[in-house]
């Protein structure tokens, strides 16, 4: 580069004061690196394992540690999963955090929660979802994957089991693919969700034959036919049947929540309820997939005080810990029950907080202490 | 050489402050909400009108409430006329954001987090969690032991009570199951003190005069009325206006009316 300071005064000044200027940026950068003005960092380690004492192996809270940095809050919060008595996570790893770029993968974040959990006792459910930039066109959103970057998805979920081999033995293609807004924002479509179910079962198998795929848990809508948001749950599963989707998933994931009814509100296909799952398990003893088991994923009551499906706060104790007794008593075909949501890294200031057990500083909610009380300890 | 390059250097100088002053003032941005809303004689509030007494719908299908006669004060005062659109209180970000309405009054939590991208009125209303007790337990509050506390089983209440709890080990809680037996408790001698939120607090002692509310806020809950963020003459309209009503009386008349009383 040629340059031209010297013929210039001014630009001698300039140019030696931007000197100046860089070398004093560069020392406090210097200095804000080696933190000089803040405390060292606490050293969290897994510790010790721990065992899950509780009297109902079927219980689990979905946790949101995705967007936790902290790595105490990530074992605190693991720690109050257990201490509530529940053995099960479900956890989301976002597809495109781990692999930036096509094919450098970067899991130092995800071993961080996975180690924590499992150190714990914990048995985890990875959702797989998220699209990176480079896998789709641009101006799409991050629930959208056209059938050009299926294989891409599925070298994605398979470097995954490999890498958590051993830690990680359920995941779960995609998620609530009959919400348009969870299938980049077209009409949901059964028969491409199968294909790409398909693609990545292969994968996820030939890299960890043991790994337990879940087909995705479908949200509970009563959708009309021809509606471009949303498929109704039940359709859209005997969809995937009738696309040949049984053999590619070995269990299903389910979403199954209340609303403003008791647990044990009765099962109708006009209502969204708590047992709405019973009908989603008879589909699956219709179409000959009985001998497979549901693990239900996301689950809960909502006691937000201006929510118009939310209940009581009392009501929401009674009916979580009345439906963690159905699931354990009633519900054979029925592996684990997660609730939706432990805590969140921050308030969302939105209904969505009325979902927590934990707040997002840990103070134990009344529907964790009495989830403890009903299920914790042998 | 030397005096033009002093002249350069105030220029830039004047520049510099005049912008910084525009800044400060909220000036160099063309304000197109509220040049709409003078344009077009319309002032579009978006609220969720289901939550009394800050907005509901009434019997005859009319928008009422605290919140309502807010935003009705706003329109009078600019001049204009008053649209409210009813969105559910989730949608409420989205579609101010999609420039579906001007402004959201409803009863909306301030959010810190959501700075980046929207701007916020000064708070005309805090419905965050207080003490409600007879006036001489009021005052030993601080210090709650060996007092049976009412709240409602699961609430924000009950969460904050049991914090308290880990400092003050000896005191009692009450738990019922609705908000309305809280009141109860307390009116019954069942409870020397109860926790409430700012509106249930207000709306108990409106209805049993000798029992008072405390000053001090145990959570904060700022009620804020939220804007574009590109929107600044608004925000300064919306602001003055809501200083006005405070200094005027209005605004605790219409926290009179419909939430009992105002604080005190």
């Amino acid at each position: 580069m040629t340059s031209y300071a010297h013929k210039n005064p001014l630009g001698r000044i300039l140019a030696a004061r931007r000197v100046w200027a860089r070398i004093l940026a560069a020392a406090l950068a210097i200095l804000a690196w080696r933190g000089v003005d803040r405390p060292p960092a606490p050293l969290v380690v897994p510790g010790p394992p721990q065992t899950v004492l509780t009297r109902n192996p079927k219980l689990g809270l979905h946790t949101r540690l995705t967007d936790e940095v902290e790595p105490w809050k990530i074992k605190r919060s693991l720690q109050m999963v257990r201490e509530m008595g529940a053995p099960w996570i479900v956890e989301y790893f976002p597809w495109a955090y781990y692999e930036p770029e096509k094919g450098r993968f970067d899991w130092a974040h995800a071993d961080l929660v996975v180690d924590h959990a499992v150190a714990q006792g914990l048995t985890v459910i990875a959702r797989l979802g998220f699209v990176p930039v480079w896998a789709r066109p641009k101006e799409t959103t991050f629930t959208y994957l056209d059938a050009d970057g299926y294989d891409d998805f599925a070298d994605y979920a398979a470097a995954f089991v490999e890498h958590f081999r051993g830690r990680v033995a359920y995941v779960i293609i995609w998620n609530e693919p009959n919400l348009a807004a969870e299938w980049g924002n077209r009409p949901p479509d059964p028969q491409a969700y199968t294909a790409l179910l398909k693609t990545a079962y292969a994968r996820v198998k030939a890299a960890a034959p043991e790994v337990t795929v879940l087909a995705p848990a479908l949200a509970p809508t009563l959708a009309p036919p021809g509606n471009p948001w949303a498929m109704e749950d039940l359709a859209f599963l005997q969809a995937m049947y009738d696309a040949g989707a049984a053999p590619y998933f070995d269990a299903l994931a389910a979403h199954t929540y209340g609303w403003g009814f008791p647990a044990d509100d009765p099962p109708a296909p006009d209502k969204v309820n708590f047992r709405r799952v019973e009908l989603v398990r008879a589909l699956m003893e219709a179409n000959g997939d009985g001998d497979k088991a549901v693990y239900i994923t996301e689950t809960g009551w909502n006691d937000h005080p201006r929510w118009t499906k939310a209940v009581k706060p009392a009501q929401r104790i009674a009916y979580s810990v009345e439906a963690a007794r159905m699931a354990l008593e009633d519900w054979p075909w029925c592996r684990a029950l997660v609730f939706w949501v432990l805590r969140f890294p921050r308030p969302q200031l939105t209904y969505q907080d009325a979902f927590t057990f934990v707040t997002s500083d840990f103070v134990a909610k009344p529907v964790y202490r009495a989830m403890q009380e009903a299920y914790a300890g042998r | 050489m030397i005096r033009k390059r002093w002249l350069i250097g105030v220029g830039v100088a004047v520049a510099v402050a005049a912008l910084v002053l525009l800044r400060l003032l909220g000036g160099g941005q063309a304000d197109k909400v509220w040049a709409r809303i003078q344009r077009e004689g319309v002032l579009r509030v978006g609220m969720d009108a289901s939550y009394p007494p800050f907005e509901f719908v009434d019997g005859e299908g009319r928008f009422r409430g605290l919140d309502v006669d807010l935003a009705q004060a706003l329109a009078e005062r600019w001049g204009v006329r008053l649209e409210i659109a009813n969105v559910g209180f989730d949608g409420l970000y989205d579609a101010l954001r999609n420039k579906q309405f001007d402004l959201i009054v409803s009863a909306l939590p301030y959010d810190p987090f959501l700075r980046k991208d929207f701007a916020f009125s000064y708070s005309y209303f805090n419905a965050g969690l207080r003490w409600v007790a007879r006036p001489d337990v009021l005052a030993t509050l601080a210090d709650p032991s060996g007092r049976r506390v009412a709240v409602q089983t699961g609430s924000s209440a009950d969460v904050e009570a049991r914090t308290l709890q880990r400092r003050f080990p000896q005191m009692a809680l009450v738990t019922v199951d609705e908000v309305a037996q809280v009141g109860q408790a307390l009116a019954d001698g069942d409870a020397d003190a109860a926790i409430l939120d700012g509106v249930s607090a207000l709306q108990f002692v409106a209805a049993h005069p000798q029992f008072a509310v405390g000053d001090a806020l145990l959570t904060d809950e700022p009620y804020i009325i939220a804007l574009p963020l590109d929107a600044p003459t608004l925000k300064r309209e919306v602001n003055a206006a809501l200083v006005d009503f405070r200094e005027s009386g209005r605004l605790d008349a219409w926290i009179r009316q419909w939430v009992g009383r105002e604080s005190e």
